[in-house]
């Protein structure tokens, strides 16, 4: 049935794209994922495995997995990295502890082979509260300058449902503009 | 497999316990090698120069893989079958060898006695040793206790310090509750003084605004009381007005009772005039009836004439038949006359002639006569028949019109019944009716010019009639002179008879008697005929008297016709007329009626602008009413409010001077305060010296807090380091049960076994060793002292293994969360892909056979049976086509 139903939709209307959300534990993403989702902010625990769900963006509808951010389970990423259109990077603006681990995943993210094309946005998140990096500092400490994917840097606030929206018409219109 | 790992693990971990028995029982063990040491010194000449049996049968029992930590009696046990087999061939040897024994023996005895000798030197030497060794450790001991004791006092010192402080601290704590409290109450007595002034100054100043408000409510007051005053007397004006249009009101009111009354009489006057007029309508209408029963009468009386009319023309008919049948008796009687005479002619004739030949002469007369008659006869006949089809001509003429007669008058009838129909159905259909009557005016004209034609044609069939009279009378008198010239031939014929007769007179003079007496006779029997003719001719002057007397009668009925329709054309010009009155009547009233009408709504219009006029009134004067009312109401509110605002006024006097009573109580608490608050401004200093003292003492409490600190942290930096190198050794689950094991059970293993360990040769391989080696050797320094010494070694050692497997169950514990994680990840991806569509699923295989560790064919083998799951049509059998064993697809079920 699955098989019809993907037989169709690649026929018809839009083709579904995969991202991947990633970032380390805490940043925002299963938080991301359902206000892009239901447009709510959910309650969440932390994502040990992962979330997928379908989000349309004008004429897209991009498969969103959102994986599980803790130290344990971050190798583990690798494994769905195949076929991935983009990458979702969360970064918590807040957490200047832990801004160098999360430049390393970052790198490593982007050593991948799989991820050669793949589009990548970062999010800077929780710029809700006050006292967090700004937008450049999270881009210097990620060392966004020397990426040579294609690449963009958002302001969001996963609570106040601040940037989603402008990050995901630029994705959108990237990926269309790609294929 | 596994068992196999176990048993290495088993092997590694008996390694392991060994080498950690030998740690924990190095100072016994150091003692213990160093005997052997020695000892293996002092053997070693000797085995280079001699064999010694002892030594081999003790390498022979220990050769078996009882090497291993066991109890001794166990190996006793498990040894004594071999030994005794050994013992057996070894007797025999031994009977051999016992004489080279023999041959030994002496010299063993020699070198025992060397031996002993060297024993003595060397118990000597170890009595000096041990000595050493305890007046080392004895020193070293003292140093210890002395350091000990130092330190001891030291931390007495530092702990009554520290309990001093923190008595002073306590002191000072207090002191700062006390202060604070004492500031609190301070800070309350003088917010409670600002508070109790500001509330003064609030009241004074409410007091103060509500007074003016009062005066300015006063001053509106008395202005809305003449404003109130004002609008009475507006009020009042407008009453006297408002009484004025009352009158007026009444006034009119009158008037339209009266325009009413004088309405009233005219409608009454008008319901009289309709009744009146209803009446003459009745009358009318009772004429009309009567009329109609008069023109029914008319009616009836024409249809009779008319009856009378038709008996008439019937007798008519029938005296014309009578007459017919009289002629025709005449013409008969006439040739039978003739006939008489040509037989008369005949017999004179006759006469005259001889016998035979006047019968014969009288006989042709006869016969000629009898021709005649038979002539006449037929010509009568022929005339009969003329005359009946003439007469039946005429009846057929007369059914006819009396027929039509008949047809009229039903016509008539109809008509009148269809009027009078038409009339019962009321005036409305009075014009359909005149049209009716006029259609049956004119359908009575038309009969009547048809019955003008009829009596035209009646006229002109009579005149007819009449010409045939003439005619037939004409023929009748042509016949008369036929007949006399008949008769004038006959008489001359009567004269040459005569002539004749003259010649026979005289014979014949009897005869001739008779004969004139038979013409006497004839004569008689003419004129009485011609006298029947005259009768008959005047019955038909009569009749044709009758006809016109008739006639006459016709022509007056005409007339009286005429009369009585010009008499229903009069009355119908009546009715008419009397319609149009009627109408005129009906519009009058109609008209009357709307006036009575318009008289009506306008009087209902006056009655209406009456009630709203009393309305309007009563509403006034409930206003008036209120507003007076009200006015009372507000003067007496006023006044009430003035005799309640006076009583607050002297009320706010009485607060006002107890509250600058209360003030002035206020302003004497506020000076006691102020001495109260120098007082406390003076231990307030004594309070912020004992801050500083405090702020002091916390910050020493703080660097030592540091220090404290910065132990624990060297502390976990060798937690950490000694776990790295423990995890080197430890290997998962089983180890660090094992070690757990191990760690419940060594001191009584360390008893037991230390003997048997000393004799093994085995050093462990872990570089560990090497340190609690040098550890080792640092207590071998004080390897002269006591067993007190070792014991306090002993327990030193006992706290670091005690460390190391608390360090190790905490890595046990981290170890077994990360593996939780690891497991909550592997279920979660697990359940995912189980729960997921196939392309779902493909997309989770790298995940799954990641964490599942799968080979590469496996992870073939999975995409390939979910690609054939997804596919449509797909292969008829799985890609997993491995049976038997290693089948990893459970076979299909049919």
């Amino acid at each position: 049935m699955g098989g019809i139903l993907s037989y169709f939709s690649g026929l018809f209307g839009s083709k579904e794209r995969r991202i991947l959300i990633l970032g380390l534990d805490g940043a925002g993403k299963t938080t991301i994922l359902y206000k892009l989702q239901v447009g709510e902010v959910v309650t969440t625990i932390p994502t040990i495995g992962f979330n997928v769900e379908t989000v349309p963006c004008k004429n897209l509808k991009f498969q969103v997995w959102d994986l599980g951010g803790q130290t344990s389970i971050r190798p583990y990423w690798r494994c769905y990295y195949s076929n991935t259109d983009a990458i979702i990077y969360v970064v918590d603006s807040m957490d200047r502890d832990r801004i160098g681990i999360a430049k390393q995943e970052f790198v490593s993210l982007l050593e991948e082979e799989e991820l050669k094309k793949a589009v990548i946005v970062v999010f800077a998140n929780k710029q809700d509260i006050e006292g967090a990096m700004t937008v450049s500092e999270v881009a210097n400490s990620l060392g966004l300058a020397g990426v040579k994917h294609k690449y963009q840097i958002f302001k969001t606030s996963a609570i106040k449902g601040w940037g989603l929206d402008e990050a995901m018409e630029w994705l959108g219109n990237t990926l269309t503009q790609q294929k | 497999m596994f068992a196999k790992l176990k048993e290495k693990i088993q092997k590694e971990g008996g390694n392991v316990s060994e080498t950690e028995r030998n740690l924990s029982s190095t100072p016994v063990h150091g003692m213990n090698r160093r005997t052997s040491l020695s000892g293996i010194s002092v053997q070693s000449p000797a085995s280079r120069d001699k064999p010694f049996s002892e030594t081999e049968s003790v390498l022979n029992l220990t050769a078996s893989p009882a090497s291993s930590p066991a109890s001794d009696e166990a190996y006793a046990n498990a040894s004594k079958e071999d030994l005794i087999a050994i013992l057996m061939k070894r007797n025999e040897q031994c009977k051999k060898y016992e004489g080279k024994i023999s041959e030994y023996a002496a010299i063993i005895k020699e070198k025992t006695r060397s031996l002993e000798k060297l024993e003595t030197a060397l118990e000597k030497q170890q009595d000096a040793m041990a000595k050493r060794v305890q007046e080392l450790n004895e020193q070293y001991q003292l140093s210890r206790i002395k350091l000990s004791d130092e330190f001891k006092e030291e931390l007495a010192k530092k702990d009554q310090g520290i309990q001093e402080l923190t008595e002073k601290l306590g002191k000072a704590k207090e002191e700062k509750k006390e202060f604070y409290k004492q500031e609190e109450q301070k800070e309350e007595l003088q917010n409670f003084a600002t508070q109790e002034l500001a509330k003064v100054k609030h009241m004074l100043l409410n007091t103060q605004e509500e007074l003016s408000k009062c005066k300015d409510l006063l001053g509106s007051k008395e202005k809305d009381a003449e404003s109130a005053e004002k609008r009475t007397k507006q009020l009042e004006i407008d009453m006297s007005v408002l009484q004025e249009k009352l009158k007026q009101a009444e006034s009119e009111r009158g008037k339209l009772e009266e325009q009413c009354s004088a309405h009233s009489t005219l409608v009454t006057n008008l319901t009289r005039e309709k009744l009146t007029f209803e009446e003459r309508v009745n009358q009318l209408n009772q004429e009309l009836t009567q009329k109609y029963s008069q023109l029914k009468s008319f009616q009836a009386t024409m249809t009779e004439l008319e009856n009378e009319h038709q008996t008439l023309v019937r007798n008519s008919d029938l005296y014309k038949n009578k007459t017919t049948k009289l002629l025709e008796e005449k013409d008969e009687h006439i040739e039978h006359l003739k006939e008489r005479v040509q037989i008369l002619d005949q017999r004179l004739q006759d006469q005259n002639l001889s016998g035979d030949e006047r019968v014969k002469a009288l006989e042709e007369e006869r016969e000629g006569l009898e021709k005649k008659v038979v002539e006449m006869r037929e010509q009568l006949t022929d005339i009969k028949s003329s005359w009946s089809e003439k007469i039946t001509l005429l009846e057929d003429q007369i059914s006819h019109l009396n027929s039509k007669i008949v047809e009229d008058s039903e016509e008539m009838a109809q008509s009148q019944k269809s009027s009078e129909a038409v009339r019962e159905n009321l005036c409305k259909e009075i014009e359909q009716l005149r049209a009716k009557l006029e259609d049956a005016e004119k359908r009575a004209l038309e009969n009547w010019e048809l019955a003008k034609a009829k009596d035209v044609q009646h006229e002109k069939q009579v005149k007819e009639l009449e010409l045939d009279l003439s005619n037939i009378k004409l023929e009748k008198i042509d016949t008369d002179t036929q007949l006399k010239t008949k008769v004038s031939s006959l008489e001359s014929q009567i004269a040459s008879l005569e002539t004749a007769k003259a010649y026979e007179k005289k014979m014949l003079e009897d005869k001739l008697a008779n004969f004139e007496n038979l013409e006497k006779e004839f004569v008689m029997k003419e004129l009485k005929t011609e006298k029947v003719i005259e009768n008959l001719e005047e019955d038909n002057s009569r009749l044709n008297m009758d006809k016109l007397e008739k006639e006459e009668e016709i022509a007056k009925l005409k007339q009286e016709l005429d009369e009585s329709r010009s008499q229903a054309s009069a009355q119908q010009q009546k009715v008419q007329s009397l319609e149009e009155e009627l109408s005129n009547v009906r519009e009058k009233m109609e008209s009357f009626q709307k006036g009575t009408k318009s008289k009506q709504s306008e009087l209902q219009k006056c009655i209406a602008e009456k009630d709203e006029l009393l309305l309007r009134n009563a509403e006034l004067s409930q206003q008036l009413k209120t507003a007076q009312l009200t006015l009372q109401e507000e003067r007496r509110a006023q006044k009430d409010d003035f005799r309640e605002k006076t009583d607050s006024l002297e009320a706010l006097q009485q607060q006002h001077s107890l509250l600058q009573q209360q003030l002035q109580q206020y302003e004497q608490r506020i000076e006691e305060m102020k001495t109260s608050h120098q007082q406390q401004q003076s231990s307030t200093i004594e309070v912020e010296t004992l801050e500083q003292t405090i702020k002091e003492l916390e910050e020493q409490l703080a660097e030592k807090n540091r220090a404290l600190k910065k132990q624990d942290q060297r502390l976990s930096d060798l937690k950490k380091t000694l776990q790295r190198e423990l995890k080197v050794q430890a290997l998962p689950n089983d180890d660090a049960l094992d070690l757990r094991g191990v760690n419940l059970t060594p001191p009584n293993k360390r008893k037991n076994s230390p003997s048997r360990l000393f004799s093994l040769p085995e050093v462990s391989h872990d570089p560990k060793v090497s340190g609690h080696s040098s550890n080792t050797d640092s207590s071998a320094m004080y390897q002269n002292g006591s067993k007190t010494n070792s014991s306090v070694s002993t327990s030193s050692n006992r706290k670091l293994t005690q460390i190391s497997s608390l360090s190790r169950e905490q890595h046990f514990e981290t170890a077994h969360l990360e593996k939780d994680i690891n497991f909550q990840y592997l279920k979660h991806v697990v359940l995912k892909f189980m729960l997921s569509r196939e392309t779902e699923a493909i997309q989770l295989i790298k995940a799954v056979s990641v964490l599942l560790k799968f080979t590469p064919e496996e992870q073939k083998l999975i995409r390939d049976t979910l690609e054939w799951k997804q596919s449509w049509f797909g292969g008829s059998q799985p890609p997993a086509v491995v049976k038997g064993q290693l089948a990893k697809v459970i076979p299909p079920s049919y």
